[in-house]
């Protein structure tokens, strides 16, 4: 593995779009994203549903749907392009540089192949060796990720695993080439809860030994403070809020990201009665809101006369001169200060 | 799997008994009085009150049920004194009409019609799944826009339309082809092939349409699967992922629709053997339904009854061999 920690994130995305064309029209389903991740780092996204998370992480691996769909912007893994890259290119990076683990291990992991050939098969498209040194290799990564009996275990098909124990396999799968990035879409959320913490304690084992960048895409704050080192709250196919943890949970800025913290359940006291989850619908991606593209839900919206929440879009913008620390709100920074004060109060409470 | 087998060789068994039970039924509670058909038109009622007593017909249906199932199995001996018959295993009655044993008059069509049938259902299931597959691999592209044009045509034509161009194309105007006709296998392969090849592109014509685009509307469903996406994921060539990945998790329901096909296609071979003048099942069946020759009837029921239930037997079996969770449970 490198040893390159700071200087160049490992990943770079700068101001990505991915829109398709339907019949309905352009959905804009990314539009104008920007991240890094270094190695040894976890990038959490958060945002609600159709905000755009998945075909952000799917870009970069040149999964999504290819037909009808323009791709711009500069996505660097490693040092290569993956938007400009040619097909070929990114076809040999899946896997090594870049790996990817899905939400439903049970559709997600092929049927009629056993786990272990399952393992052999994406090793080998790395590594020229014999099918006995990958099974060997596929065994001794299913004893890493914390599967009993893995000599066994590597004979049997997906159905015959548990929840956990199918997410488990998936997670050796992707990292049986020591992956520089690793993307995590929703790695969790078809499992119970204490699973759901077992599964993230490996993912951060795993980390710390291959010192690999992470992206972790979620609709949970929790998990976000469990596992992240920096946060990009998504909405309407765009990046609201962006920083590390403790800036964007503890002194978050923008109205959407306070919305998504009043609607988590508190993990101390019985605060359900405070439970607002935020009004209204995620927008549609087809016609975005004018301006602010949360302000048709937007507490704080400026919209009467000179008001221009409906009418200019805010870009990202510093906050309080913490350099990482970035918010797109027309809203004032100390009147976003107060509330932002109220509301982590609230939460705390 | 045993167990798995056993199961269903029991319901074989348990279909083939309601099958064969029904059509009995059927067949003698039919306003037709078989002793007078059988006596022949000139026959005194007393005559036919002689044969109907002969021939046991005056006894209970059950015990003539289980009487005709004994034959088929162990043998039996048909009708009494004057009317005495000895008839071997498998007997399926006598054909007064004929003067012969039902099974060999079966016996001689049903060649010629497993021939006809299994021979298209081969090609057929060939042409049909490659280009199916071939279709979705080319999405898009003329080839796949040429096969969807072809199962449009081919769906819609009718045998008796196929058969006949065939026959005048192939036979008369370019004489390159023989007149269908039936010689066994093992005497003269090429003979046999020869003389069955216009019945086989018949039913292939007519029938590929459908299992055609069942092969690509598959492949594509498959393609849009999670699994498909991981081993994308993984690094692995798009060439790899369709024929492996994909074409494997495919299998199965092909596999099943194909199995499922050479039932249908035994209703084509009836029309088939008929157009090209072919002495098989289909053609005894029709002409024994004709003649109100029910031994005949019967029997040809019961063993398209037979090839259909084993047809589905086969295509479960394979299911179980292609896929790991019918396997198991
Ligand atoms: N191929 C496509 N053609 C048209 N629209 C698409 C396509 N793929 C995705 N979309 C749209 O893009 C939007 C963003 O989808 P995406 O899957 O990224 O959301 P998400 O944030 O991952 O949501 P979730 O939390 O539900 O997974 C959705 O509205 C979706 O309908
Ligand atoms: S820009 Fe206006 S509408 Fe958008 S989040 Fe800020 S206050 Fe609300
Ligand atoms: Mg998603």
């Amino acid at each position: 593995m490198s040893t390159v920690t700071t200087g160049t994130p490992y990943l770079e995305v700068e101001d990505l779009k991915v829109h398709f064309k339907t019949e309905d029209g352009i959905v804009k389903a990314v539009d104008g994203v920007s991240f890094s991740v270094e190695r040894g780092k976890t990038l959490g996204i958060v945002g609600e549903s159709g905000s755009g998370k998945s075909v952000t992480s799917l870009t970069l691996l040149g999964l999504h749907n290819m037909r009808a769909t323009t791709v711009t912007g500069r996505a660097s893994v490693g040092g290569t392009d993956v938007v400009a890259a040619p097909h070929s290119t990114v076809q040999k990076m899946r896997g090594k540089d870049m790996a990817m683990i899905f939400q439903d291990p049970l559709t997600a992991l092929h049927p009629y192949y056993s786990i272990g050939r399952q393992i052999v098969e994406a090793y080998r498209i790395h590594h020229k060796v014999s099918k006995e040194v990958a099974l060997k290799r596929a065994v001794e990564m299913l004893d890493r990720v914390g599967i009993p009996e893995p000599q066994r275990r590597v004979k049997q098909y997906p159905h015959e695993f548990s929840g956990g124990m199918r997410q488990r396999a998936m997670i050796a799968m992707a990292l049986v080439n020591d992956p520089d990035l690793i993307i995590a879409d929703e790695p969790t959320t078809a499992l119970d809860v204490t699973v759901q913490a077992q599964i993230l304690d490996l993912l951060g084992d795993l980390q710390k030994e291959f010192n690999s960048a992470i992206i972790m895409i979620t609709h949970d704050l929790g998990v976000i403070t469990q596992i992240a080192d920096d946060v990009l709250v998504m909405y309407g196919g765009r990046a609201v809020e962006k920083g590390t943890v403790e800036q964007v949970l503890r002194k978050p800025h923008h109205p959407y990201t306070w919305g998504l913290l009043n609607s988590v359940p508190s993990l101390h006291g019985d605060a359900s009665e405070d439970l607002k989850p935020i009004p209204g619908n995620p927008p549609s991606l087809l016609n975005v809101p004018s301006g602010c593209a949360f302000h048709p839900r937007c507490a704080h919206a400026m919209l009467g006369g000179d008001g221009p929440c409906a009418k200019i879009r805010p870009e990202l913008e510093v906050v309080q001169g913490l350099k990482n620390h970035t918010v797109a709100c027309h809203l004032s920074e100390a009147v976003r200060a107060t509330i932002s004060d109220e509301v982590i109060e609230k939460v705390d409470a | 799997m045993l167990r798995f087998v056993v199961r269903r060789l029991l319901l074989i068994v348990l279909t083939l008994t309601v099958v064969s039970f029904g059509t009995f039924m059927l067949f003698f509670a039919a306003p037709s009085d078989p002793a007078r058909i059988l006596c022949g038109t000139r026959c005194q009622p007393a005559q036919i009150e002689a044969v109907r007593d002969g021939l046991g017909l005056d006894r209970p249906i059950m015990t003539q049920y289980v009487e005709y199932m004994g034959g088929i199995f162990a043998g039996r001996t048909l009708g009494e004194g004057d009317w005495a018959k000895d008839c071997s295993a498998p007997c399926f009655g006598y054909s007064y009409t004929q003067n012969q044993e039902v099974s060999e008059i079966v016996a001689r069509a049903l060649p010629v019609s497993a021939s006809v049938a299994i021979g298209a259902w081969i090609i057929q299931t060939l042409i049909s799944v490659s280009s199916g597959v071939i279709a979705a691999r080319k999405r898009g592209t003329a080839v796949d826009r040429g096969t969807i044009a072809a199962t449009l045509i081919g769906g819609a034509l009718p045998i008796y339309f196929v058969g006949p161009m065939l026959l005048l194309i192939f036979r008369y105007q370019l004489e390159i082809l023989p007149q269908p006709s039936y010689t066994p296998l093992l005497d003269d392969p090429l003979a046999f092939a020869g003389g069955m090849i216009m019945p086989w592109a018949t039913l292939a014509i007519v029938g590929f349409a459908f299992d055609a685009r069942l092969s690509r509307s598959q492949m594509l469903e498959t393609l849009d699967e999670d699994f498909i996406r991981t081993s994308r994921a993984k690094g692995l060539k798009d060439r790899v992922v369709f024929w492996r990945h994909a074409l494997r998790a495919s299998a199965t329901p092909l596999a099943t629709s194909a199995g499922l096909g050479l039932g249908g296609l035994l209703g084509g071979a009836v029309v088939t053997e008929s157009i090209f003048g072919l002495n098989g099942l289909g053609k005894l069946s029709l002409d024994a339904i004709t003649a109100r020759n029910l031994p005949i009837v019967m029997a040809t029921v019961l063993i398209a009854a037979t090839f259909v239930v084993f047809g589905t037997f086969i295509v479960d079996m394979l299911y179980a061999a292609i896929d790991p969770r019918v396997r198991l449970s």
